[in-house]
């Protein structure tokens, strides 16, 4: 054993007893269990009143077999981010937009020392603002009024930000304004492991101050047909895991959600239609679906580790309120496409399902392993 | 149902936080990696037979396959960093805070392989079964991420003699 090899040792076993406590973890992960379930009965829900109204003579027969009607060409594309920032303070990476939602975009930015995550995020429609133990206080934005939420370093678990994050966890800070008329900005940062995070009010009024009017576009990295009524609602590239929500066609614009802070996963646009996930054909979110034909402990097991194995054209899953269509990614042998839908909405077929599937291919801007 | 999931978070949830937590190198991706894993264990508890083997696969293959962050994948190199804490730290060819910010600036792979080996205490071939490659693979992340830690230290180490 080396030397680097000890060090190892104990810096991982020393930095262990910095990991947060069990405390709360139980309930946190029922709520969690409870949110993900209202987000599916909501959905589950949007459809069926759906399949009342404009949809009726495509849905009067949801068990018939039927072929999608496919649309021509490729999935329109989410417009692009309608600004870029510009200079961030020393040490932040590049920033990459992503599109969160209809009519919001994000930048996200990351930096170790001092850590730092900071967000811009730009709407069409204002934002909620935040309700929280930080000082709250008009600043000035471009000769315009904006919103500064304060959270100064502490340490945590200092009573007086209480236990619920952002705040609990270190310092933030939060600027809000009406850049232009139906246009909003958001920028957050925060450090959340409670050490400075090297910035100032003055350092986020100069970053809103440095935005320009210059279109990103969101990363090309899937390709498909949308089935009819529906259009693209979510894009998240996670580099081997991408994840694209359809909504309905013309679903109103949503501003960002004081849920979504820079450095955690975003809740995605309500109403989603049909989530398209593209991941590693061993991610246990797939692999569950092994399990049917198990029949002793061990194997059940190994089912759940392995990847999950499809015929070539693809195969429907049941569970609970959704319905999967999981189908092979074409050029990616070690990827699956996996489609999921609300059990009563009426492309919930595999005869529907699969013609989408078979659509989907990887975009120019995708890191998908081959 | 219930309680036994209650009487196997009481058990584990703690440790299991701890793993995150070297794993990530963050209070809120640990938490979160954490409590996803285990919305999907309580889910399915009546299914699974080995939760604590479970819940680790899941939280690596989230730690692994998930963009957790909305923006890049990896933290960038933190040379400032190295350099800002070596006036603090003159004893120690590699001190225990820049070899932990060290370790956020590898990829991810590799630094699950070294919290498996190091923190978990597992050989390769266990390694490999939960990371989803070969052996041969896990040792090319092990080799490549401590070379990158030992440059990491050089470059401390040089830094301090210059001081």
């Amino acid at each position: 054993m080396t030397d680097l090899d000890r060090e190892l040792r104990a810096t991982m076993a020393h930095r262990a007893s910095f990991a947060p406590g069990a405390d709360g973890l139980m309930t946190a992960v029922l709520e969690r269990g409870r949110r993900q379930r209202r987000r599916r009965v909501i959905a589950a829900v949007l459809a069926l009143v759906l399949a009342g109204g404009a949809g009726a003579a495509f849905v009067v027969h949801p068990e018939e077999n039927r072929t999608l009607q496919v649309t021509d060409g490729s999935a329109p594309w989410p417009a692009p981010a309608p600004i870029r920032p510009g200079r961030l303070p020393d040490g932040f990476d590049e920033p990459r937009v992503q599109y969160l939602r209809p009519g919001t975009w994000a930048f996200d930015a990351y930096r170790t020392s001092p850590r730092a995550w900071l967000s811009v995020d730009v709407m069409t429609r204002e934002p909620e603002l935040r309700r929280g133990p930080g000082e709250r206080r008009t600043v000035e934005v471009d000769g315009a009024d904006a919103t500064l939420y304060w959270v100064p370093p502490h340490a945590f678990g200092d009573r007086e930000y209480g236990t619920e994050p952002p705040e609990s966890t270190g310092p933030f800070a939060e600027l809000t304004y009406r850049r232009e008329p139906g246009q909003w900005v958001r920028i957050a940062a925060s450090n959340d492991e409670g050490g400075p995070m090297g910035l100032t009010e003055a350092d986020l009024i100069g970053i809103a101050e440095n935005l320009t009017d210059e279109k990103q576009p969101v990363a090309d990295i899937v390709r498909m047909t949308l089935p009819p009524g529906t259009e693209v609602g979510h894009v998240q590239d996670g580099g081997s895991r991408a994840t694209l929500v359809l909504v309905d066609a013309g679903a109103p614009d949503e501003p960002v959600s004081p849920a979504d802070r820079p450095g955690t996963l975003h809740a995605g646009p309500t109403g989603a239609r049909l989530t398209v996930l593209l991941t590693r054909s061993n991610d246990p979110e797939l692999t569950r679906f092994n399990t049917t034909t198990a029949t002793s402990a061990r194997q059940r097991y190994e089912d759940l580790t392995a990847p999950v194995e499809l015929p070539p054209g693809g195969k429907l899953f049941r569970d609970g309120p959704s319905v999967w269509y999981l189908h092979p990614l074409p050029g990616h042998d070690r990827m699956t496409i996996a489609i999921q839908v609300a059990a009563t909405d009426p492309l919930a077929t595999a005869d529907t399902l699969r013609p989408i599937a078979q659509s989907v291919r990887s975009g120019p801007d995708a890191r998908f392993p081959r | 149902m219930r309680s036994d999931f209650g009487s196997y978070l009481e058990a584990d949830g703690a440790t299991l936080l701890r793993f995150a937590y070297v794993l990530t190198g963050d209070h809120h991706l640990a938490e979160d990696l954490v409590q996803e894993a285990l919305v999907q264990v309580h889910r399915r508890w009546a299914r699974i037979d080995e939760p604590r083997a479970y819940v680790r696969k899941a939280i690596l293959r989230h730690y692994l396959s998930w963009r957790r962050r909305r923006s890049s994948d990896e933290i960038p190199a933190r040379d400032t960093a190295l350099h800002a804490e070596a006036a603090d730290h003159a004893d120690r060819v590699v001190d225990r805070d820049a070899l932990w910010n060290a370790l956020a600036t590898l990829p991810r792979q590799q630094r699950a392989v070294l919290t498996l080996r190091f923190y978990e205490d597992l050989d390769d071939t266990a390694i490999a079964e939960l990371i989803g490659c070969s052996a041969h693979t896990v040792r090319g992340h092990a080799s490549r991420g401590l070379a990158r830690l030992r440059d990491s230290a050089a470059l401390l180490h040089s830094v301090r003699g210059e001081s």
